[in-house]
């Protein structure tokens, strides 16, 4: 008798407890856990987690807590095309985050332009955003920094040091395309010169017959655009080369501990730019990100995160994302995909842990060359290069 | 000028000629025994450098320890491979056979992740060799590394074939496997000796490349394909030719890059490999069922 | 032949039969599978019949794909002539390459299309300005019939996918019991006997890889038209690989089999969507159990390992 009461007291509260709770705003996920890019993917959803749970204990958006629903695209644009179906037709979300890969991104945009879909895009790949051919952007967002505006950063660098003569090794994934258009596009009103370019394969695994053939072209810097172990194999290379070695140059993806790792030696000395949480804890504190970035760095640990994905340039893409999702909300006043969409492309000034975001309707990314800080390897640590 | 470019031509495709000539030596092996292509030649050295890997991390390697516990698990995979691959469809069809040692692939691959997670991993310079400076000749001290180790093995794995008993008894398996069977030579024994000895090399090809170029889990189809057309160069038939088939590929290709461009290079090798396919005779593949 | 036009149509009507009842989403992804069991049938005519494993299949769907996209946003009213231009285009190619690989045997043929597949993507690579390179090219126009319209939207292109499958299987079966199809058993089984007897090996293999190349493009063609989108990627390897395995499992040479085979375990398969980082170790799994598995009901009983 005394068990019966309990449980329906029980479940009273439960019941009671649900007629408070508000209804959660469905976000859909869509990130690449398998397949070759699933390093990314893994790490972008435990992040965008991370972050989802901050906003929810402070009281969520709007009066009500977010909810990530989120699928692995196995680094394929078909199950990304699928899985956004899913999330927009059956789970029914307000809007989107992620994919991690251009390939994927632009199949998925083709859907939700169509469908009127808000997506917020952790894309590397420019053409999400580019219109033009790659098609209309209205509803996509894109987080991390334009390849037009990490090229901007390393040529006022290397003009400033005086370097004016370049070659570029890129690959020929949709990354290194990028990079190559974007260099080539800057380099005369930047007073740059291409003197030399060489495609490398982004799965290969010895450039030194490249390095060799880019190196007779006696650049005084060599700006390598790939990612992953191939960029640093090709440091490595570079560093063996005999002689006069030219200044060594990454891309803006490159920074973070696997690079130093793997490249060993051929790292010492290497610049790229990178968003400020490499140089958290040489930030002024006058800085508008300090404190968004060491709050950042400080859950990211505390959640066991950086055991798992050691913290790099991309880590704060995801919860940029939401950052922007939430403010985004915040301005609409209500959950509805085109006052979002119309919130999203008007924001100003919000901080993130990727730079200081201030969108517009032509340009749906709003990073400028002052969220990238030029980093150089010493002794194995990224310091701000002078 | 010149002489420069062919100087770097000679050191960058000496350092992975060796590693295809090692590859191509495995997949002859394999195929003049049993005239199946083995797709998973690649996953047998990815899998060797990995279990090298976690062995370095666990104990300190020396030199000799390092090659010995190489030759040890390069020979296991081996093994394992056979006994998983061609031991359970002897007598299937060859297409049968060929796509189980796809699946194989697929399934070393993806324990390989399980286990090793798809983050590339740095494999230690067991073997520190000098570099090797002649004029304008420069060989990095991988590279010599790479070659000192592919070229000894060549030496041993001939003398072995030539002088001893089982050496004897894979070469006749592969030239008539019947008339060896009624020599009373096991061929099975002698096929699953040979997928052993293939799994050695490319451990030993992971070990020489290893330090190069980092572990990755996609690694291992292309070293399998380039070590494939090396050894279709060489022609299947003596080991050595083999092997240089395999060095010459090296160097064709850095020479391409310098000459070309490393675009075309990809589809100039492929497309060597066709021609070669086309035009060269084929070598002789009558499948004696035991 | 009847039998086996009966057991297509059978399986035809159950695809239709489920693609009324599924919304939306899993109507796309029958219409992915549906794709692949396109893509099986095509190498089905390049094995089944003619015996040539070809490891080309993904580049042939490439080449229709990447053919029609181009040719379509050139002349978007033109899909009637584009379509079956590009399907012959295929055909001829596929014909002509099939010539001197001919002679190879099995596993070096599958080698030499091999290559040829990887040297597809690195052409696709290469060409940036026509084919948008590694970025890949969005789909502007659809393929539209006259009296019907454009084929936009999953139900449509589940039809069409029906009826190529149909009209594919339909051919695969008429050949197979007629001269030409006799011709092709011949050459599988003794290709020496078979050239003694006048048979014309190379014209007899060269009209079933044309066929598999031109159904293979087909494929690739209702791929664009269904994701609106393509890049280098998605014809590479894997496809031609799963391609491959699928059709061994199911049987090469055998017509329905292979079909069912691609929609069951690619569903099975997509179930298990949240496998993570285990997929590549599962779909290898999977595969080679089939393969033992159709090994030993054929040799009767499983076989330990010789000692």
């Amino acid at each position: 008798m005394l068990k019966k009461l309990v449980t329906i007291l029980a479940a009273a509260c439960l019941l009671a407890g649900n007629a408070f709770a508000a209804d959660p705003i469905l976000i859909g996920g869509i990130f690449a856990e398998s397949g070759p890019t699933a390093e990314i993917g893994t790490a972008t959803r435990l992040v965008a987690e991370m972050k989802l749970k901050e906003i929810n204990d402070k009281g969520g958006v709007l009066g009500r807590p977010l909810k990530l629903i989120a699928y692995d695209t196995q680094s394929t644009p078909e199950v990304a095309l699928r899985m956004t179906r899913q999330l927009v037709e059956s789970d029914k979300v307000l809007a989107l985050i992620g994919p991690t890969s251009t390939g994927e991104g632009m199949a998925v945009k083709k859907y939700t332009e169509e469908q009127k879909v808000p997506v917020i895009m952790t894309v590397g790949g420019d053409a999400i955003v580019a219109g033009g051919k790659y098609g209309p952007f209205e509803w996509t967002f894109k987080v991390p920094q334009r390849t037009n505006t990490a090229v901007e950063k390393i040529f006022d660098h290397l003009k400033g040091k005086g370097l004016t003569k370049v070659a570029v090794p890129s690959a020929k994934d949709p990354f290194g395309q990028d990079g190559l258009e974007a260099i080539k596009a800057l380099a005369a009103s930047k007073g740059i010169t291409l003197v030399a370019e060489e495609t490398i394969d982004s799965k290969g695994t010895d450039f030194s017959a490249e390095a060799f053939k880019l190196a007779m072209a006696k650049p005084q810097a060599v700006i390598v655009w790939t990612i992953g172990p191939a960029a640093a194999i090709a440091a490595k290379n570079f560093a063996a080369l005999p002689g006069d070695k030219p200044v060594l140059v990454q891309s803006h993806g490159i920074a973070g501990p696997n690079f130093v790792k793997l490249a060993g030696e051929g790292a010492e000395g290497v610049i790229m730019p990178a968003t400020k949480l490499m140089v958290a804890d040489t930030l002024p504190a006058a800085d508008p990100q300090k404190a968004v970035i060491d709050a950042f760095v400080k859950n990211y640990a505390a959640q066991g995160l950086q055991a798992k994905f050691p913290m790099n340039t991309h880590s704060g893409y995801a919860a940029d994302a939401l950052t922007l999702l939430e403010e985004g909300l915040k301005k609409a006043q209500k959950p509805d995909a085109a006052a979002l969409r119309a919130a999203l492309e008007n924001l100003k000034g919000v901080v993130g842990v990727s730079g200081v975001f201030n969108p517009t309707p032509q340009d749906h990314n709003g990073l400028a060359t002052d969220s990238l800080v030029m980093v150089q390897v010493k002794g194995g640590k990224f310091v701000e290069a002078k | 000028m010149f002489a420069l470019y062919l100087a770097q031509a000679v050191n960058s495709g000496l350092a992975l000629g060796a590693v295809y000539g090692l590859m191509a030596l495995g997949f002859s092996l394999v195929y003049n025994s049993s005239r199946l292509i083995n797709f998973a030649q690649g996953e047998l050295l990815l899998l060797g450098g990995l279990v090298l890997y976690s062995l370095s991390q666990a104990f300190q390697l020396g030199p000799v320890t390092a090659l010995a516990a190489t030759a040890v698990f390069g020979f296991l995979l081996g093994h394992v491979l056979y006994a998983s691959t061609l031991g359970v469809m002897l007598t299937a069809k060859p297409l049968r056979q060929l796509m189980l040692t796809v699946a194989a692939s697929l399934i070393w691959q993806g324990a390989a992740i399980l286990l090793w997670g798809k983050n590339p991993l740095k494999l230690d310079q067991f073997i520190a060799l000098p570099a090797f400076r002649a004029g304008p000749v420069f060989l990095s001290a991988n590279t010599v590394t790479s070659l000192a180790l592919a070229v000894a093995s060549v030496c041993v794995l001939s003398a072995f074939l030539g002088l001893t008993r089982t050496g004897r008894a894979i070469r006749a398996v592969s030239m008539n496997a019947l008339a060896a069977r009624l020599q009373g030579v096991n061929p099975v024994r002698a096929q699953a000796l040979s997928f052993a000895l293939s799994g050695v090399l490319a451990a030993l090809a992971a070990l020489s490349i290893g330090p190069q170029t980092m572990l990755r889990y996609d690694m291992g189809f292309g070293l399998g394909l380039k070590g494939f057309v090396a050894a279709t160069l060489g022609g299947y038939s003596s080991l050595s030719r083999v092997f240089l088939g395999g060095i010459l590929l090296g160097v064709v290709e850095a020479a391409l890059t310098l000459a070309f461009s490393a675009d075309l290079k990809e589809t100039l090798t492929y497309a060597l490999l066709v021609g070669l396919l086309v035009l060269a005779p084929a070598p002789q593949h009558r499948r004696e069922k035991v | 032949m009847r039998r086996e036009l009966q057991f297509l149509g059978l399986f035809l009507a159950c695809m239709a039969g489920l693609g009324a009842i599924l919304p939306g989403v899993h109507l796309l992804a029958l219409n992915q599978h549906l794709f692949l069991a396109l893509n099986v049938l095509a190498l089905n005519f390049c094995l089944g019949l003619g015996g040539q494993a070809s490891m080309a299949s993904g580049a042939f769907c490439g080449f229709g794909a990447y053919a029609a996209v181009i040719l379509l946003e050139r002349w978007p009213g033109g899909t009637l002539l584009i379509v079956p231009a590009v399907a012959l285009a295929a055909f001829l190619l596929a014909a002509m390459i099939s010539k001197p690989l001919e002679k190879l045997g099995e596993g070096f043929l599958a080698m030499a299309t091999l290559c040829l597949g990887l040297i597809f993507v690195n052409l696709v690579l290469s060409f940036t300005g026509f084919t948008g390179g590694s970025n890949g090219m969005m789909v502007q126009a659809a393929p539209s019939l006259p009296l019907l319209g454009p084929l936009k939207g999953d139900r449509a292109n589940f039809l069409a996918l029906l009826g190529l499958i149909g009209l594919s299987g339909y051919v695969f079966s008429a050949v197979r019991h007629s001269r030409l199809g006799r011709a092709l058993m011949a050459c599988k089984d003794d290709a020496l006997a078979a050239s003694s007897c006048g048979i014309d090996r190379l014209s007899a293999r060269a009209v079933s890889f044309g066929l598999g190349g031109a159904v293979s493009a087909m494929a690739g063609m209702m791929l664009a038209n269904s994701t609106g989108f393509i890049s280098p990627g998605q014809f590479d390897l894997g496809l031609s690989l799963k391609t491959l395995l699928f059709l061994v499992i199911g049987g090469p040479g055998r017509l329905v089999r292979p079909l069912a085979a691609v929609v069951v375990l690619e569903s099975l398969i997509a179930w298990f969507h949240s496998l993570g980082e285990a997929t590549i170790l599962v779909h290898g799994l999977i595969l080679a159990a089939a393969l033992i598995a159709g090994y030993w009901r054929e040799t009767g009983l499983p076989r330990l390992l010789l000692r």
